[in-house]
């Protein structure tokens, strides 16, 4: 599959939807990519099936507040900076990028990248949405090593960790989103395509662009092509937001209009949207995705812009199968966001 | 006993409105909308001038001039844009993402240039020497826009490199951190296009200044902005971009003062489609999400408004089902009752006994409920999607087709079409506030009642800049959004004021 200039919209619409209410916004990677595109023809999206074994993917992100992304983004140097480091760490060339989060801006700016850099995009990336923590990986379920990681900003300065783990991945690029003015781009779990075949979430970039397609029949066209289910319909009444912990954590209302009035949603929110209540029961958890999108356009609505008065769909989705086996739970399920389990599945819940 | 003025220019009439002192409407007139603004808006003016013009404390205007001229792309400047960050944000140059005519019609030329501020308040060095380099480049603009990143924090670089400007141009030059709000793409679109709108406002506005000067008139002459405040000229003569929007607004701030309700939905009925919009805390509820303005995206908001296709004018077709085409200013000569061919919702009210207008006995036994079901549907649905609580709320119907709408509507407590509801936006005009808007991102660990301070006080300064009586403004809102992944607790801050104009 080849991914062009006239697809990127679509794409980043998708990429909105994975997002989950987070991930960064997609408008201004959209943007660049369209750029780069135009400028570079289509980019090759590969199966990591179609790579030869011993190919080098890179994984690649940007790491920081969305808010500071939206001011402040990238010159363009960011992505050879990463690809240089790594070639100069591992000896030989690397062969493609991967996205580390397909959900929000982080699925869409390695677009930008591979298209600058004349290089593949694998059809993958390691979480099949978007998590808030850079140890929410399915590399990291599988038990593989994030070392060594690379760090670029804006200005060439580069950086390379050795972190013993995931949770120390996370430590070292928090502090350096600081220290680079609340955004930095990063490469971890530099892998060959044969381990890629293994421990990331596949099809996300295909998923991405048919729920882009889809949103063309209206918000619940999502539900063809990723499952799940219609959550509510209606509007929000109410928004309450906190920062506790680095995190801004929030409670969204809805209420039900037209064939679900009557009905209310209460949507938990840690900068993506985490779990959905009506009454005292739980109808939809994460890992599984809570979907808030413009009732008009279908467009996703990030936890940052949702306004009290928004008409609104709110959908869930599943997770991919990682997430739902006992690690992937421990890593990413509700009770690590603090919310009491056991969790259920979406399809089953409500 | 004094008085003010407020004139609303339609796409179909250009309506003013004279009010007194106590709200009362002491004169009021419709003219045809003209093809050049200017003749419609004198003559509205000219029939509400009262005997004794030293009366008239205040004249305030609602245009679409400056949006017409975007979307007609028409009577625009060309603009240079000066972005201060490389190499930051060199990946999506200025103009970005714009429709290739509307580019072609304003781009001047573009550079990012070396600078920049950062979020925690660092600032990356300018490079005198490079602008001035730029500056040499620029051929053939009419304005300036300087932009950089976090400039509504710390706004002294692009205050720095606009006195480069100015010493080396003599050219306009318009500041992202005066026009737009956080996000730097579409500050810097909604500056660009403040920028070469700087024409269209200075004969807009000296063509206000010479009618009102005709008719003797010493009022202070204001303009209706997108948030249904107003702003004295001398402020929109350098932004307005901010005039863009006022129309909806005027009509749901007029269906506020004409019933003394803060909180109601407004329903204005017109010839080609039904607008509903809100009223919260006595100003219209804005749209949750920036807008385009004629194919640019910024971060304006508008007032949030849903349109469905329910008007006097809507077409009904041959089995009697109501459509979505309307014939739109041509209702007085189209639809059966007035002569025309053409059956239209109009008719279908006339036929059912709501409205009397027009020749009866041209749709003589003839009815259309299934039209009017329709038509009724619609419009009690698009009630229903504006509310945000539960329960039933008041209606407020303005609008020459209200006569359309059935006696009660579902979902309403109280339907109320007050008088003179048919120059409510004439009305929301004359009686405008003044308002002041400002955004900063600041630290709130240490001392968050100063950096709420810091915000309202910012935004009282441009209320009294825009012509507020500095004395008599009160906080609309107040928005603390925090900000994730930060080692300090920032939060982004916007705040709000409004108050009656200093004259």
């Amino acid at each position: 599959m080849r991914l062009g200039a006239e697809d990127i919209a679509t794409y980043a619409r998708g990429c909105a939807i994975l997002g989950t209410g987070g991930g960064g916004d997609v408008a201004g990677p959209a943007l660049a990519a369209a750029i780069a595109l135009e400028r570079h023809g289509p980019v090759d999206v590969r199966s990591p099936d179609d790579l030869p074994d011993d190919a080098l993917v890179l994984p690649v992100a940007g790491w920081g507040a969305p808010t500071v992304g939206i001011e402040k983004f990238e010159s363009g140097e960011e992505g050879p900076a990463l690809r240089d480091a790594a070639e100069r760490r591992f000896g030989r060339h690397v062969d493609a990028l991967m996205a580390g989060e397909i959900g929000g801006g982080n699925g869409v700016q390695p677009v930008a990248w591979a298209a600058n850099m004349g290089l593949p995009l694998v059809d993958a990336d390691s979480m099949g949405r978007a998590f808030p923590e850079g140890d929410m990986t399915s590399m990291h379920v599988h038990g593989v090593d994030p070392a060594p990681a690379f760090f670029a900003d804006e200005r060439g300065n580069v950086v390379t960790a050795m972190p013993t783990d995931a949770a120390w991945l996370e430590r070292i690029a928090r502090h350096l989103v600081v220290a680079f003015g609340g955004t930095v781009a990063g490469a971890d779990h530099v892998m060959t395509a044969e381990r890629a075949r293994r421990v990331t979430v596949r099809g996300t970039v295909t998923l991405a662009l048919a729920i882009g397609r889809a949103l063309g029949d209206g918000v619940d066209g999502v539900l063809e092509v990723a499952g799940g289910r219609r959550l509510i319909g209606g509007t929000v009444v109410d928004v309450r937001r906190r920062t506790a912990g680095g995190f801004a954590r929030g409670v969204v209302l809805v209420d039900g209009t037209g064939p679900d009035a009557g009905r209310s949603v209460a949507i938990d929110v840690q900068n993506e949207n985490l779990r959905a209540r009506e009454g005292d029961r739980t109808v939809a958890a994460v890992p599984d995705l809570i979907v808030v999108a413009d009732e008009a356009t279908g467009d996703a609505i990030a936890t940052e812009r949702i306004r009290y008065g928004q008409r609104v769909v709110v959908l869930g989705l599943p997770c991919d199968p990682v997430w739902r086996t006992p690690r992937g739970l421990a890593i990413a399920g509700p009770e690590r966001f603090g919310y009491p389990g056991p969790y259920v599945p979406v399809e089953e819940g409500g | 006993m004094s008085a003010r003025i407020g004139i609303d220019v339609g796409g179909t009439n250009t309506d003013a409105v004279l009010v007194g002192d106590g709200g009362a409407i002491l004169a009021r007139a419709k003219a045809p909308t003209t093809e050049d603004p200017a003749e419609g808006i004198a003559r509205a003016l000219a029939a509400v001038v009262p005997t004794d013009p030293s009366s008239v404390l205040s004249v305030a205007l609602g245009t679409t001039h400056a949006l017409n001229a975007l979307l007609r792309r028409r009577d625009l400047g060309r603009v240079a844009v000066l972005r201060v960050a490389a190499p930051a944000t060199r990946a999506i140059p200025p103009f970005a993402g714009w429709p290739a005519d509307l580019r072609a019609a304003v781009g001047a030329g573009a550079w990012v240039v070396r600078g920049g501020v950062e979020v925690d308040g660092r600032s990356h060095p300018i490079d005198r020497d490079e602008i001035l380099t730029v500056l040499d480049a620029v051929r053939g603009a009419d304005a300036v826009a300087i932009t950089g990143p976090f400039s509504l924090q710390d706004p002294s670089q692009e205050r720095e490199v606009a006195s480069l400007v100015r010493d080396a141009l003599d050219l306009p030059v318009s500041l992202g951190h005066e026009v737009g709000g956080l996000g730097l793409l579409e500050r810097e679109n909604a500056t660009i296009v403040n920028a070469a709108l700087g024409g269209v406002a200075t004969r807009v506005i000296d063509g206000f200044e010479r009618a009102l000067a005709g008719h003797g008139l010493a009022a202070t002459p204001f303009l209706s902005q997108n948030d249904g405040t107003m702003m004295g000229v001398g402020h929109a003569r350098s932004l307005p971009v901010r005039t863009i929007g006022g129309g909806p607004s005027n009509s749901i701030r007029g269906a506020a003062a004409l019933t003394g309700l803060a909180d109601a939905l407004v329903v204005d009925v017109g010839g080609t489609s039904t607008d509903v919009g809100a009223i919260a805390q006595g100003f219209p509820r804005e749209s949750a999400v920036g807008v385009e303005i004629g194919g640019v995206r910024t971060n304006f908001r508008m007032p949030d408004v849903l349109s469905v296709a329910a008007g006097g004018g809507t077409v009904i077709d041959g089995d009697g089902a109501l459509g979505l085409d309307s014939v739109g200013h041509r209702l007085t000569t189209a639809a059966l009752v007035f002569g025309g061919g053409t059956p239209t919702l109009s008719d279908a009210a006339v036929a059912a006994g709501r409205a009397t207008m027009g020749d009866p006995a041209a749709i003589e036994g003839r009815t259309w409920p299934a039209a009017l079901a329709t038509a009724d549907a619609r419009i009690a649905d698009a009630v229903d999607r504006m509310k945000l609580a539960r329960g039933d709320v008041p209606v407020v119907l303005v609008g020459g087709g209200s006569v359309l709408l059935p006696p009660g509507l579902p979902g309403a407590s109280d339907v109320v079409r007050p008088a003179d509801h048919d120059v409510a936006n004439a009305v929301g005009a004359a009686i405008g506030l003044v308002s002041g808007e400002a955004e900063h991102v600041a630290d709130v660990g240490t001392d968050r009642e100063a950096a709420i301070a810091a915000v309202t006080e910012d935004a009282r300064a441009r209320a009294a800049d825009a012509g507020a009586d500095p004395a008599q403004l009160d906080v609309v809102w107040i928005d603390e959004t925090p900000l994730a992944y930060m080692d300090r607790p920032l939060s982004r801050l916007r705040a709000k004021v409004a108050g009656p104009p200093a004259t």
